[in-house]
């Protein structure tokens, strides 16, 4: 289906998941995002997200190690997939090739 | 150190609903959450808990584990539905034979859904319905009649505190309608009163439905009567001229067309008051009497109320005056008054009375209908079976192959079930289409208007869709289970047994039973209006012409009758009031012999001396009327019937009556009524009054005749029109209804034979296939091509000839039951039951014969050179 469209929360959280790596789990990518961009989300917002990335193949999921502080429950550990990688990288081109049509003069203005 | 945890409800709400894969998963991170809130305060990381899990709440995580079990489905129903298709197309065939039957067979039962729904629903769509009533009246024994006496209503309310409100209707045919220069023509309108509106919720667009009719000479019009005369809606206030003396009426409302059926049709509603005599008569039947009793009332109530009022008012006021001596003594006559209540919702389909609002529904038709339907959809739904099964074996190297891939039975049965919906959905658009088709003929041929077409309620279309869903199940049903029985290692080594034939043979005899009933049961019906349509009526009804209205010509009517009476061609002329046939003057006398106790009341028609040789009616005893003889006008000539009723069979010429009347001759019976009700007394008797003018003509003189009448009427009274009407018209009229029946009946047994036949022929195009090697080996060993047609014919010859012996005694039960209605009817011989069978076997001969013959005429090398 709609293959190509990536929403900007889906991005964010993917592109969590691509900088946790190992350790990309529901609640570690609330933190992550709060610490580097400051933006507060939904613990319910971000699984949602992340299981529609996997039913869309970007992501994959499987269940990691439990902690003490989970109450011994084991966490869902998401990795991206080949095809989410190479999704974040069109996006990024994406961004790159619409950024350079955006008019440079107004910078060196201000 | 006490434990810290999150509340407990909330973890078992989320186990409640989060999907067990996540469960884990989610309930982690909760925790760990909440953990690190801890250290923010207890409590309140306890509520950010329940509102965290809250949040969860939500479809993505409820439904994420059956959406995904059903996206994994998707994969597997594609797959269903491509097989499905490639099934259909694979086999052109028999999934024609298959589609296009049950598309008949669905499209047929909508058709006569819409009917039957369209005759069930009249009047059902007024809110008070349930607790309206009409009060019809029989007196005199002249028969029974939808209106009574206008008293009744001034009486009854008094008497019985049960009635909310009542109104009276006079009901006018053929009004005309003058506005200024124009002229309409309205087929009725009703002379009521403001109560028929407080029983009866119309919905007004302009007007007071409280005030309406309240005064003299006002209307009501419907919304399409309004854009008929003035081509406008707000027409409140406008002055309309009714009928011949162009009586104003104001219109003071419009009310929107009712959009269901009513029995109540009409377009027209006028103020009453000028017709309200305030005569104090109860045998009398002016108006249509209708009563809306309160809520608390019902009908039994109503029926004492009645019981009542004629104890306390009918008998004093109409029993007594007539001779009776006791109330039970007048009860018992017929004479007697009797009221007739019907509920409001009862009446298009129920009542039977005489002079009917408008003609009603037949209520047997209705039943009749829908079990043919019934049965032709069951037709068609176990060709869909037979089929199915009989090439099970098709299919069974597929079942076994996904059997051995490890689908579960239950699925399978679900792909078979997934294939039969299918391909009723295919049938039932087909029958949509089909369904406008015959809706068409259905009109053609009944002349009856079915409602809308199918299209315009998408509220029925939605049903049909259900319904063809549901047929779809039905008949996958057998077949789904069936299939899915056989075992994977015997079917995948290619060992099948095709089982099921003595299922499918029960199926068409089924079949052949139910056609053969139809057709010996339409056959029957055409022997009995053949019968109806040419039965000897007792008199000679051919080629009188009647013309009516003759009063209107006053004094010329004598020279009318002359100048027209030697024209060629016409026999015989006569002056009279009322013909055999025609209910357009109904005269009854009462006549008493001494004998009697009470007098009888008998149908009487006038004429003048010619009448009895004008209808070719035949004077067994006795004399004609004279011209002559001045004493005739007292005299009067009975039927057989009427001998019979006064009791004077000894001697009936001579026998003096009531009034000095002298019996002067007895004409045979004579059939003036339907064939359905026996011969009934009749009277005849000198008249002076001219109502209606016949004559006797010859059938190539009728177009010069006519041509010359119509120039002389228009001669005279250029404003009135020239009307006119063959007698044997009027028996045509009596039969139009039973032919309707008779051709719907046809079309049924048409029907059901050529979807059994259909069954029949792709039955046997299975067995010629499946048989092919054994043909050809016969073939070898020197089988005659007529030999193997009859090895292959036989088994179907047996079934058919064994829904033969079935189907016999219970067509002669339904014919029978049919047949009872009629006073005069043809005796059921053995004849319509010879040509049944030989026709029936006939046609299933020729649809079999076809692939029998295909087989038979291959060449057996093609057959067995693959062995």
């Amino acid at each position: 289906m709609q293959k190509e469209y990536l929403g900007e929360f889906e991005e964010l959280v993917l592109t969590m998941v691509g900088i946790l790596q190992e350790d990309a789990y529901g609640n570690a990518i609330v933190t992550e995002i709060k610490q580097r961009i400051g933006r507060v989300v939904n613990l319910s917002a971000v699984h949602v997200t992340l299981y529609r990335l996997e039913d869309k193949g970007l992501v994959k999921s499987g269940m990691g190690g439990a902690t003490n502080a989970r109450g011994g429950r084991r966490k869902r550990i998401f990795t991206v997939t080949n095809a989410g990688l190479a999704m974040l990288r069109a996006k990024k081109e994406q961004q790159m090739q619409l950024w350079k049509l955006v008019p440079q003069l107004k910078m060196s203005i201000s | 150190m006490k434990k810290i945890g999150p509340p407990k409800f909330a973890h078992r709400f989320l186990r409640w609903f989060c999907p067990l894969d996540l469960y884990e998963g989610i309930e982690g991170d909760l925790i760990e959450a909440f953990n690190e809130e801890l250290n923010e305060g207890e409590r309140k990381a306890r509520v950010r808990f329940v509102i965290r899990v809250f949040r969860f709440f939500q479809p993505g995580i409820i439904f994420r584990n059956k959406i995904k079990v059903d996206s994994m489905n998707t994969i597997l129903l594609q797959n269903y539905f491509k097989v499905a298709f490639r099934n259909l197309w694979r086999s052109k065939a028999y999934s024609s034979i298959t589609i296009g039957g049950l598309a008949i067979g669905i499209a047929c039962s909508l058709v006569i859904f819409l009917f039957v729904y369209g005759e069930w629903s009249y009047d059902k769509g007024f809110t008070k319905a349930d607790r309206i009533y009409r009060i019809g009246i029989s007196f005199f024994n002249i028969g029974q009649f939808a209106s009574g006496p206008e008293e009744l209503l001034d009486v009854l309310p008094k008497e019985f505190n049960g009635i909310e409100t009542a109104t009276r209707i006079r009901k006018e045919r053929d009004v005309t309608i003058k506005i200024k220069d124009l002229t309409f023509q309205e087929t009725s309108a009703y002379y009521t009163d403001t109560a028929y509106f407080k029983i009866f919720n119309y919905t007004f667009l302009s007007g007071d439905p409280k005030k309406v009719l309240v005064g003299p000479n006002e209307a009501v019009v419907t919304q399409k009567l309004a854009i008929k005369l003035f081509d406008r809606e707000d027409v409140v206030g406008e002055v309309i001229e009714v009928g011949k003396k162009a009586v104003p009426f104001t219109i003071a409302g419009v009310v929107k067309d009712l959009g269901f059926n009513s029995h109540l049709k009409t377009e027209l509603w006028l103020s009453n008051q000028s017709l309200i005599t305030g005569e104090p008569a109860w045998s009398s039947s002016a108006f249509y009497n209708y009563v809306l009793l309160k809520e608390k009332n019902t009908e039994t109530d109503l029926r004492q109320a009645l019981d009542l009022l004629f104890e306390h008012h009918v008998y004093p006021e109409s029993g007594k005056p007539m001779g009776f001596k006791s109330l039970e003594d007048y009860k018992k006559n017929d004479m007697a008054i009797k009221f007739y209540v019907h509920k409001l919702t009862d009446i298009y389909l129920k009542s039977k009375l005489n002079f009917e609002i408008s003609p009603g529904g037949n209520e047997s038709n209705i039943y009749i209908f829908s079990a043919v339907s019934v049965f032709i959809l069951i037709l068609a739904a176990v060709n869909f079976i037979n089929l199915t099964t009989a090439r099970a074996a098709r299919r069974a190297k597929e079942v076994g192959i996904r059997k051995a891939m490890g689908t579960s039975r239950s699925k399978l049965v679900g792909q078979f079930l997934l294939e039969s919906i299918t391909t009723s959905l295919l049938s039932m658009i087909l029958a949509l289409l089909l369904a406008e088709i015959f809706l068409k003929i259905f009109e053609v041929v009944t002349g009856a208007l079915l409602l809308d077409t199918i299209w315009r309620n998408p509220y029925s279309v939605g049903l049909f869709f259900s319904f063809s869903f549901f047929v779809g199940i039905l008949s996958g049903l057998y077949p789904a289970f069936y299939l899915t029985s056989f075992r994977p290692v015997k079917v995948l080594k290619g060992i099948v047994e095709t089982g099921g034939t003595s299922f499918r043979n029960v199926l068409v005899v089924f079949q052949f039973t139910v056609s053969i009933l139809l057709i010996s049961c339409a056959l029957v019906v055409q022997n009995q209006l053949h019968f109806m349509a040419s039965k000897d009526l007792g008199f000679d009804q051919k080629n009188i012409l009647t013309i009516d209205h003759i009063n209107l010509l006053k004094t010329s009517d004598e020279a009318f009758k002359n100048e027209l009476s030697n024209l060629p061609g016409v026999a015989r002329s006569s002056f009279h009031m009322g013909e055999p046939g025609s209910k357009r003057i109904l005269t009854f006398r009462t006549y008493q012999t001494p004998k009697m106790e009470h007098p009888a009341s008998i149908f009487t028609y006038l004429g003048d001396e010619n009448f009895l040789s004008l209808n070719g009616m035949r004077l067994v005893m006795g004399r004609d009327f004279n011209k002559a003889s001045v004493s005739d006008t007292a005299s009067v000539i009975l039927n057989e019937a009427a001998v019979q009723i006064l009791d004077i069979v000894s001697e009936p010429i001579g026998a003096v009556l009531d009034q000095n009347l002298k019996v002067i001759g007895v004409v045979s019976d004579f059939h003036w009524e339907s064939l359905r009700n026996k011969i009934a007394p009749v009277a005849i008797m000198m008249t002076k009054e001219k109502a209606e003018l016949g004559f006797k003509l010859e059938a190539k003189a009728i177009p010069s005749f006519l041509k010359t009448a119509e120039e002389r009427w228009k001669q005279l009274i250029p404003d009135e029109p020239f009307q006119y009407h063959f007698v044997d018209d009027n028996f045509g009229e009596l039969l139009s209804k039973e032919k309707v029946f008779g051709k719907a009946i046809n079309f049924f047994a048409l029907l059901a034979i050529f979807i059994s036949c259909l069954g029949l022929y792709g039955l046997s195009a299975f067995t010629a296939e499946q048989r092919t090697k054994e043909i050809g080996i016969r073939k070898v060993l020197g089988a005659s091509t007529l030999h193997i047609v009859g090895m292959l014919n036989k088994r179907f010859t047996f079934l058919v000839l064994l829904a033969l012996g079935i189907s016999v005694p219970l067509s002669i039960y339904a014919i029978e039951k049919w047949l009872e209605d009629f006073a005069y009817r043809v005796e059921l011989g053995a004849g319509v039951f010879i040509i049944t069978s030989l026709g029936s076997l006939f046609i299933a001969w020729i649809a079999v014969s076809y692939h029998s013959l295909k087989a038979a005429w291959i060449n057996p090398s093609d057959t067995l050179k693959y062995e």
